[in-house]
């Protein structure tokens, strides 16, 4: 056994048996100690900002997908840039696999050595994230690991934009390297590029991220030898597994002051649509995603998803190293903050995911649109993670579920014959959740990349054929509460110009069911769709100076686009897998609005009629959903609130509300016929068939909850 | 970490309960260090907003408290309304009003906003007291009703 696995697995077992280091050299002298620390800090978010300033790419560039850190020896996480914080457990976990693997002897470590995975079973969460990692040698010894990661836009894969829907295996999900030694001397080897050449739409994308990734790795190594020689080697050591202690200490420390002790129960269900996309398996899944937390007094946090939906065969699996990441970056984002950003956030953290689920598939399954998977259990822990904190007392802290993403992606030929392929990342843009206090923020949140930037048009016009006609925020593009979720991003676009081939797509979920759920009352966020408009009028109307062109929805029930335009109206899912289009076609595309919190009978009615005239609410949500009456006094005013009109509406509503409502109790009683009668659509029964198998706890409670026959094992 | 003591007044804690807080000291707010004693001073505030004797154990949601009464611990709606043993759900002794329909979920997600009914449902869930929005679960129908919370009081 190599050296490197040896000590990897003496530590592992250190931890899993209490044995921690202390913090003999923070207690010495703290400030050499703070000061190395934060030039390590400085050092990984260099790495990242040099690549972010040099890289081809505007989905690095303006949208800022990369990552960058520093590890010990073993794989852990000793500093981490800001960015996609998701990648915080996929890295080390790619490190250790390739000492579990036995890469120590073959192919072993040299100093200049370059390695790349984008294999998301042992890193990364999908394809599209290429990683390129370097050891670090000081003294001819293997002290430290570096490494940098970008969202590649082309990958190869059933579509292009390095994201596929229709990917249906891991077959499908594009150009792989599982922890390949890919460089050496710090260069590239010429067969690898010539591979991803060859390979990918459009293999630049690829290639100049590369370059990009390993000047910001090499510049990181660099740096890190002249510390260590500054500080030596045995105090830099020591000091990083102290600082990862003192991450611990903290992490432990932290939960157990915010967070009440208690069992929280959160579910969400997401939906992947193939039944009616062009594919060669058509199916639909209702995925359920139920989560348990536990928070013990003395600091303890597990989460047990007993129950899950198993993987299908669908682009909507996450890879368990892409679960744990989402746990980790929604811990570091919603509770260690303020902590240390090194792999002790772990340390109060147990997660259980059991196998062969959607957020543990074996390698056959696709993981090409991982965060839906990722999304919908993340909103589980974060309503969880709010009431734990809301019981607590820190009502500055919490949140509603998370809003899912999306993304629009095309590729094709363009008008001089260079094939393409971009995906623009601005539908990362969604609606962030309400708080207890506050209203998410509009068009504003990417929820696994923090320090994302919802990026110009600009960079992405001249790449790719489709146009802006308009970009905005969604009228009523939130769950409605007291306090509202943030409204998602909409944008239109018309193709053009005269590319010779087209093909265009975008994901995620959350069609046929509320993926974005509210909390305390609160609403969820509309369900996603995407309307397009095909074989229009748009040149003839575009030529006439006293028509007017669509820039966005209006009515959805009645779009502007199609108002406005003549053409063929297709509403398809929010998932949509890749089809031809043609010039002066149109597309509406959305992302996902996040959760309301809090009865909208408590919001202001002065602040929902403000919202109305910012277009943000429509007059008939104000009065439907909120019970606030308002009314212009000619058509060139704003809305004026009417108080009297608005406490009397309320008033009424709350009328309504107990006399449609009946007891919870009598509602079970009805349900069980319904259930007894096994009265649900198929895919329904086939979802609760599923988790039945896969858990024998789900299916006890679920007898005992319906007091069915213990002969009752399915539907 | 070292001990601390709040150091919000009960008039800005009280806003925070109330869910208005002025966003520039909700942010201060969210910056600071945590207190350790934040729980016993916010139960304070809580106390003081309600017109009933009982005392409060812990809040576990908009509204709601689970409260010693005599002894048992129970949960209770801001507006004095019982809802049963904390150990079980409080929906259960709710009312709840269920939009499984195309038209009732029509009426307030137009169009293409809404979700299938055959996929999904929404349980509203009121208090019969006061009427007032408790919780929604999104779920398809037959899932049983999801027990939220349960504080470990002991």
């Amino acid at each position: 056994m190599g050296e490197l696995k040896e000590r990897m697995l003496r530590r592992q077992k250190d931890l899993a048996e209490g044995r921690h280091p202390s913090l003999e050299l923070h207690e010495k002298d703290t400030i050499k100690w703070e000061v190395l620390y934060t030039r390590l800090l400085g050092m990984v978010q260099e790495g990242r900002e040099t690549t972010r300033l040099i890289s081809s790419s505007p989905t690095v560039r303006e949208f800022g997908e990369s990552v960058f850190c520093i590890f010990t020896p073993e794989g852990d996480v000793a500093a981490f840039s800001r960015g996609i914080l998701l990648h915080f457990a996929s890295f080390s976990a790619t490190i250790k696999w390739m000492l579990n693997m036995d890469y120590e002897e073959d192919p072993g470590f040299k100093d200049g050595d370059i390695f790349c995975n984008n294999d998301p079973q042992i890193g990364g969460a999908h394809s599209a994230d290429v990683a390129t990692i370097q050891p670090v040698f000081y003294r001819g010894r293997l002290v430290a690991w570096v490494g940098g990661l970008t969202h590649v836009m082309e990958v190869g894969g059933t579509e292009p934009g390095g994201t596929s829907p229709s990917a249906l295996s891991r077959y499908d999900d594009g150009l792989m390297f599982t922890a390949q030694k890919v460089g050496e001397n710090d260069r590239f080897f010429k067969d690898y590029h010539i591979n991803v050449s060859r390979n990918t739409r459009d293999g630049n994308w690829w290639i100049l991220d590369d370059l990009a990734k390993l000047v910001g790795c090499v510049k990181m190594k660099k740096a890190l030898v002249d510390l260590i020689e500054e500080y030596g080697l045995d105090y830099y050591e020591t000091a990083v597994y102290e600082m990862i202690e003192e991450g611990r200490r903290f992490a432990v420390n932290k939960i157990r002051t915010v967070l009440f002790p208690g069992t929280y129960r959160t579910v969400n269900f997401y939906d992947v649509l193939n039944a009616e996309q062009p594919l060669r398996f058509q199916k639909d899944y209702c995925v359920h995603e139920p989560l348990e937390m536990t928070v013990t007094k003395d600091g303890r946090l597990t989460l047990d998803y007993d129950g899950l939906s198993s993987p299908g065969y669908h682009a909507n699996n996450s890879s368990l190293i892409c679960a744990t990441g989402l746990h980790i970056y929604q811990l570091i984002q919603e509770v260690l903050y303020d902590g240390m950003f090194n792999a002790g956030v772990l340390g109060g953290l147990k997660v259980n995911i059991p196998e062969n689920s959607v957020l543990n598939p074996d390698i056959q399954y696709a993981c090409s649109i991982w965060a839906t998977a990722k999304t919908a259990a993340g909103g589980c822990f974060q309503r969880a993670l709010s009431r734990a904190y809301f019981a607590k007392g820190f009502r500055e802290e919490g949140l509603a579920s998370k809003a899912i993403t999306s993304a629009v992606f095309a590729g094709g030929v363009d008008e001089n014959g260079r094939l393409f392929s971009v995906v623009n990342n601005e539908m990362n843009s969604s609606g962030a959740a309400a708080a207890s206090n506050k209203d998410g923020l509009d068009a504003s949140n990417s929820v696994w990349n923090p320090e994302a930037n919802l990026s110009d048009i600009e960079p992405f016009e001249p790449i790719w054929p489709l146009k802006w006609l308009g970009r905005g925020v969604q009228t009523d593009g939130g769950g409605y509460g007291k306090h509202r979720g943030g409204a998602t991003i909409a944008s239109l676009y018309v193709i053009e110009p005269p590319v010779k081939f087209v093909e265009s797509g975008c994901f995620m979920s959350g069609d046929k069911v509320f993926l974005s759920a509210g909390t305390m009352g609160g609403y969820p966020a509309p369900a996603r769709y995407r309307y397009t408009l095909v074989d229009t009028n748009f040149a003839e109307v575009a030529g006439q100076t006293d028509l007017p062109l669509p820039h966005e929805e209006g009515d959805p029930t009645d779009p502007d686009f199609a108002r406005l335009l003549n053409g063929t109206l297709r509403r398809t899912p929010g998932q949509s897998a890749s089809v031809q289009f043609k010039r002066y076609d149109l597309i509406y595309q959305t992302s996902g609005g996040g959760g309301g919190w809090g009865d909208p009978l408590e919001r202001s009615p002065q602040v929902v009629v403000k919202e109305i005239n910012r277009g943000l609410i429509s007059p008939k949500t104000a009065e439907r959903v909120y019970g606030v009456v308002a009314a212009k006094p000619s058509e060139d005013v704003p809305f004026v609130l009417d108080e009297e009109k608005t406490a009397g509406w309320r008033e009424e509503m709350k009328k309504v509300r107990l006399k449609r409502a009946i007891p919870t109790r009598e509602y079970v009683a009805r349900a069980r016929a319904d259930i007894l009668g096994g009265k649900f659509a198929p895919v329904v029964k086939e979802t609760y068939n599923d988790c039945f198998q896969n858990s024998p706890r789900f299916l006890r409670e679920y007898r005992e909850f319906w007091d069915l026959p213990e002969t009752f094992v399915g539907f | 970490m070292a001990t601390r003591k709040t150091v919000w007044s009960g008039d800005v804690l009280r806003d925070l309960s109330d869910g208005n807080l002025d966003l520039q000291v909700l942010l201060e707010m969210q910056r600071g260090v945590k207190e350790d004693d934040r729980f016993e001073a916010m139960l304070a505030v809580e106390q003081g907003k309600v017109g009933w004797p009982e005392k409060i154990l812990v809040p576990i949601g908009e509204h709601l408290y689970v409260v010693d009464k005599s002894g048992d611990k129970i949960v209770k709606c801001s507006c004095g309304h019982e809802l049963g043993d904390y150990r079980q759900s409080w929906k259960n002794d709710a009312v709840v009003y269920v939009r499984d329909t195309e038209e009732a979920l029509d009426e307030i997600y137009p169009g293409p906003r809404k979700c299938d009914v055959t996929w999904m449902h929404l349980r509203e869930y009121y208090c019969p007291g006061c009427a007032t929005l408790l919780e929604i679960e999104a779920v398809p129908p037959g899932y049983p009703i999801v027990f939220d919370f349960l504080p470990d009081l002991e």
